[in-house]
């Protein structure tokens, strides 16, 4: 909405006669960092404290041989709010110019030579394509979007204190009368290849509130966005750059070993710089713990003795929460080749099936060219990396590439690391374990045990930031990263203003996300519902005809399924829809619905927006316009169900016209008037 | 220190609402004061159109002689170009001189408008003061002061009972934290007097250009080839695609010189005045402990034609039936004056919840080939059915918004344009005459072609503007449900029929 009025706070700037107060800042990683970056806008005085020799934690790209390797390759989702207003408005960067968008990814099975396409399902052709892809027959896939939005439309305690909350998407699925083995394969899969972890471990509140954010339709925003460099050149770099032109003071390579507290709450750090002989002590007047969640643990816990000052778990015992959090390696091997590999596409591509989780993509296509000579690089990463039955790298990277092999045969029959009779470019090629780049889990009840951005009750000059802190976006991503540096960077500001009686600087904020209110999600859900039990019973269907023609029905035993299964059909569905319309009528009688906020989309617009959509989908077949679906490497232009029914008079139309036009060219009916 | 002057009512403003405020105190034996900043006669932004129902009130007051209406043109007929076409042309269909209002609305130029109305007031009993700048407004217990400066002199005055009808700039408003800032509820207007015009007696212009949209332009013109000319724009839309309303406006008095063959000669008479309007969907409350807001203070104004002088009229009535009963009841708090919401939202909201919608709905600037093209079918079929311009005309002026009959029409109308069009299409088709320009199916693609704009200019924006309609869509229940439009009747009878 337009206002014109400025937040008081930025008209009366602060004239400090006080010096800034100092702000030390643990973990150089885009929490962190993002912290840093909004404290010194402020006005702080900020020392930015790194482990390692670079910044960006997980983000961060490691140099080897004149080659820069990502710890991991990142989907930047179009729904970041936070991280694309840091990246265009706080370090000043275009989208455009540094990321390209990826409207799907790609699926591929071992010994096929064709990919699968999978679109984000935010226009209606993408729905359709998706439909037709044959990723799953459409049945399963109507059902895999289905229980997306069944699980982004459930109400769960927030408080993460509820005994039956604390539940894990395959439970989910398994609660639900429509799931099927296939619906929670591929729910399992998806999750491994994102967040290495599996369905049956993930939190589904947490997962619920991912797919709120990601489920936009019909919004057409693509599947995510990829940094066209390494993650250092393209963001960490001019980060860094922002942080220092700023006046932070970053000490990398300097690790953090305690942090206690003085009387006066204030953290008193000691750290070691690398190569120091000695350690050094310093209380600062502020500090953000932004590490992982171990060294997290570490720092709160203080096990070590004979150090001044409290522990920080003292003052906080919910703290020691933190040990029960977990997290998980993703080995990734950076495939240099020594030639082109032609009609590699240039999406994400999951290896479906494969053991250890593997992706991969090509990054000569998208990182400058002058990096590769014109020769093909691959980033394959294990997301099931504890399947790999080695500890040793280059093992580990010989099994990668073997399992890899049987989805490529060109990596076929490579014997060991280095082998020159193949066409790896070995001194380029990299492996790395990331057994200290850890990502964060989501799994089950690990939200009550997640730390907040701040306890101003008893830590008011402590905060927290990183991917594993409680935000807005759960699951753990950068944007988790970079909303919970903002909240840290926040509560600092609003303890200082406290304590001072004044604000510094602007006040610091996150940004809001816009999501679909609960109530859209419900009515969306009650609306798919018949289409789901229907798909649900194709699928049994399906199920039986498959059994009779592999001759597995024996004893009426296929048979005897399927009848008990379409008996069930109704009974489960009536519960669900009843279920469904009950907590739809909550969300509409507890009022979220008449001002759903600036950022949640309310039912009406979104039923207009869908609306919308439709008849604009409508009027292109009738227009005659042919509406290409979002490109991708294989992506095809198909027309499924719904777009029949929504188009089937355009077309009809545009047959007869077509029809008409062809037939007659000889003889015009024209008739003048004599 | 001043010498502090006490009544029952301070009136800010006397304008139209404050000197109906003024009046209608008054006339109860109200001790109330009336301030005004100016000393009249002076200039205002205004299309100085007042229609029939502001006559009636006018005639109810008694100042219909002191306007001498027998020297000038009643508004019979109008004509409406959309760039050079002009799809309608003649009487202006929903004037039809029942409820004891006569047939015509007239043009009175502000100057002289508020002088007499003022005078008015002071004729039944109110205290004015002339030239008297209200300064500061301030709280005392149950006790509103109002510091003002006439002249050299400072006045201090003291009522229990503050009445804001100080216009767009409330001082009122301010103070009590109530001024609106919505853009998407502000016009903003500018207007001029041409002179040297050949026009036919009494005949009205309005018109709309698509790069103008949404907004409109006028021409009203008097006696002695003069006319008040203006346009007026939704800041809204101003502001997000750097519209400019004088740039628009100077676009306009050109284009007026060569689409109306009355006009070519046209000359500016008078320096152009640019102000704003607060229209009727931006009110957020109008009362607080110890007074109320009126006229254009409270955003009273028409949502599609930016017109405020009656409703200012009318708030005002009903704002002293509220006034009153404080007085009586001796209480002066935020809820004793919630009579006054209560009031003025079952004597508006059927109407104007209505025209709030349609105003929602043409919000959109990106669909203005739509909404040029569907505006001007409206107009065009106004020409050749008198009951399309007697019911749905009422969406662009007139008192008789009958939201169920015009909705029916509205729909009807579409329905029956696509329908048509769709089987012509067909029929074209079919018999070998190929693909033709089918209306139907343009349209269908200009407004295909809005949304996608739209969506892709700004996403929150469209989501925002889409919730929007459905709010406004869902405060229609009194429009859809009500027998008669309260407005019709006016402010009197209304107040009558509820005692």
């Amino acid at each position: 909405m337009t206002t014109r009025t400025k937040p008081k706070a930025a008209a009366k700037k602060p004239a400090p006669k006080a010096a800034a107060p100092e702000v030390a800042i643990i973990g150089g990683g885009l929490g962190g960092m993002t912290a840093a970056l909004k404290l010194l806008q402020a006005g702080f005085k900020v020392t930015l404290f790194e482990r390692y020799d670079r910044l960006g934690g997980n983000t961060a790209s490691e140099r080897v041989n004149g080659v820069e390797h990502d710890v991991y390759p990142h989907m930047f989702c179009d729904w970041y709010a936070n991280f694309w207003q840091l990246f265009e408005h706080d370090l000043g960067l275009s989208r455009e110019d540094h990321f390209v968008a990826h409207p799907g990814s790609l699926l591929r099975e071992p010994g096929s030579g064709d990919y699968v396409t999978m679109l984000n399902p935010t226009s209606i052709e993408a729905l359709l394509a998706n439909l037709k892809s044959g990723a799953m027959s459409p049945a399963e896939l109507l059902l895999l979007g289905y229980s997306g939005v069944d699980l982004a439309s459930q109400q769960f305690d927030r408080d993460g204190l509820n005994q039956l909350g604390k539940l894990d998407v395959n439970g989910f699925l398994y609660s639900r009368g429509y799931a099927t083995e296939a619906v929670a394969a591929m729910q399992n899969y998806l999750l491994t290849l994102v967040w290495s972890i599996d369905s049956d471990v993930t939190s589904a509140p947490t997962y619920g509130n991912f797919l709120q954010h990601s489920l936009r339709f019909p919004d057409h925003s693509p599947f995510d966005w990829l940094l066209r460099n390494s993650l250092n050149d393209g963001l960490i770099a001019p980060f860094r750059a922002k942080l220092e032109a700023l006046g932070c003071t970053i000490r990398t390579g300097c690790a953090v070993q305690s942090v206690r507290l003085d009387s006066d709450h204030r953290p008193i750090l000691r750290w070691q710089t690398k190569g120091a002989k000695r350690t050094q002590t310093k209380a600062f007047d502020y500090g953000v713990l932004a590490v992982p969640h171990e060294a997290m643990a570490d720092l709160v816990m203080c096990r070590t003795s004979g150090i001044a000052g409290s522990r920080i778990v003292d003052a906080e015992p919910e703290l020691a929460n933190l040990r029960r959090l977990t997290s998980s390696a993703i080995p990734v091997l950076d495939l240099y080749l020594r030639v082109k590999l032609d009609g590699f596409p240039a999406d994400n591509i999951g290896l479906a099936g494969s053991n250890y989780g593997l992706t991969a993509l090509d990054i000569s296509q998208l990182w400058p060219a002058e990096l590769f000579g014109g020769k093909t690089a691959l980033v394959v990463a294990a997301s099931d990396g504890d399947a790999i039955p080695s500890e040793d790298p280059e093992q580990a990277a010989m099994l990668m590439l073997a399992e890899f092999a049987r989805y490529y045969p060109q990596f076929a029959g490579i014997a060991r690391w280095g082998d020159p009779d193949c066409i790896v470019d070995w001194a380029k090629t990299h492996i790395r374990l990331n057994a200290h780049h850890k990502l964060f889990l989501d799994d089950t009840g690990s939200w009550a045990f997640r730390p907040a951005a701040a306890y101003p009750e008893t830590l008011p000059r402590l905060a927290f930031g990183g991917d594993l802190c409680r935000t807005d976006v759960e699951m753990a991503t950068m944007e988790g990263a970079v909303q919970s540096g903002t909240l840290a960077a926040a509560a600092v500001q609003a303890q200082d203003a406290r304590i001072t009686g004044l604000q510094r600087g602007k006040e610091i904020a996150d940004v809001p996300h816009r999501v679909y209110s609960p109530t859209t999600f419900r009515a969306a859900k009650l609306l798919l519902l018949p289409s789901a039990y229907a798909a649900y019973a194709l699928v049994a269907l399906d199920q039986y005809r498959a059994a009779k023609a592999a001759g597995d029905d024996r004893a009426g035993e296929a048979l005897a399924t399927l009848v008990e299964n379409l008996a069930l059909v109704l009974p489960k569905a009536a519960t669900e829809a009843g279920e469904g319309a009950y907590w739809f009528y909550r969300s509409l009688v507890d009022k979220d619905e008449e001002d759903p906020g600036d950022e949640a989309i309310g039912l009406g617009a979104a039923a207009l927006m869908v609306l919308g959509e439709i008849a604009d989908y409508a009027a292109s077949h009738l227009g005659g316009e042919e509406r290409p679906v979002p490109e991708t490497g294989a992506a095809k232009a198909f027309e499924g169900i719904a777009g029949e029914i929504a188009g089937i008079a355009g077309r009809a139309f545009g047959a007869v016209r077509d029809a008409a036009a062809n037939g007659n060219t000889a003889k015009r009916r024209w008739r003048v008037k004599s | 220190m001043a010498r502090t002057q006490r009544f029952d009512a301070i009136v800010v403003g006397g304008g139209p609402a404050g000197s109906a405020m003024g009046w209608a105190l008054a006339t109860r034996g109200i001790k109330v004061a009336v301030v005004e900043k100016a000393v009249f006669p002076r200039e205002k932004v205004c299309g100085d159109f007042v229609e029939p129902a502001g006559l009636r009130i006018l005639e109810h007051r008694g100042c219909i002689p002191q306007l001498d209406l027998g020297k000038r043109l009643p508004i019979t007929r109008n004509r409406v170009y959309y760039e050079a076409r002009l799809p309608y042309h003649g009487e202006i269909p929903y004037y039809d001189g029942a409820h004891g209002m006569p047939p015509h609305g007239y043009i009175i130029p502000r100057d002289q408008l508020d002088t007499v109305l003022l005078q008015n007031a002071e004729d039944a009993g109110a205290t004015v003061f002339r030239g008297a700048a209200a300064k500061v407004l301030e709280r005392e217990g149950d006790s509103n002061i109002l510091f003002a400066r006439q002249g050299k002199e400072e006045l201090r005055l003291e009522a229990p009972v503050i009445v804001g009808a100080d216009g767009v700039q409330s001082m009122v408003a301010k103070t009590k934290d109530l001024r609106r800032t919505d853009r998407r509820h502000i016009g903003a207007s500018q207007r001029v007097y041409l002179d040297n015009l050949e026009i036919e007696e009494g005949e009205a212009t309005i018109w709309f250009d698509e790069d103008q949209i949404p907004g409109y332009g006028w021409m009203f013109p008097m006696t002695g080839g003069r006319a008040n000319m203006g346009i007026g724009l939704l800041t809204e839309t101003c502001d997000r695609f750097g519209m400019s309303v004088q740039h628009c406006f100077r676009d306009a008095v050109e284009r007026l010189r060569f689409r109306h063959p009355g006009c070519r000669n046209a000359r500016v008479a008078s320096k152009p005045l640019g102000g704003a309007v607060h229209m009727y969907g931006g009110i957020t409350r109008n009362h607080f402990d110890g007074g109320i807001l009126i006229g254009d203070a409270g955003s009273f104004v028409d949502p599609m034609t930016g017109e405020g002088i009656t409703q200012g009229m009318e708030s005002a009535i009903l704002g002293a039936h509220s006034v009153a009963l404080a007085l009586e009841a001796g209480r002066f708090d935020e809820a004793q004056f919630a009579s006054f919401e209560r009031d003025f939202r079952a004597y508006f909201d059927p109407a104007m919840r209505y025209l709030v919608l349609l105003a929602q709905l043409l919000r959109n600037r990106h669909f203005h080939e739509s909404m040029f093209i569907g505006t001007r079918k409206g107009f065009e079929r106004a020409q050749v059915q008198r009951s399309f311009g007697e019911i749905s005309g009422t969406s662009f002026g007139g008192l008789n918004v009958q939201p169920l009959a015009m909705t029916g029409q509205l729909l009807w109308s579409l329905a029956e344009h696509f329908l048509r069009g769709g089987a012509a299409a067909f029929v074209d088709a079919i018999s070998g005459r190929g693909f033709t320009g089918n209306g139907a199916v343009e349209d269908l693609l200009a407004w295909q072609r809005g949304w996608r704009a739209s969506t892709a200019h700004d996403l929150g924006w469209h989501l925002s503007w889409l919730g929007d309609i459905v709010r406004a869509m869902g405060t229609l229940g009194p429009s859809f449900l009500m027998d008669e439009n309260p407005r019709l009747r006016g402010p009197i009878a209304f107040l009558e029929a509820q005692s």
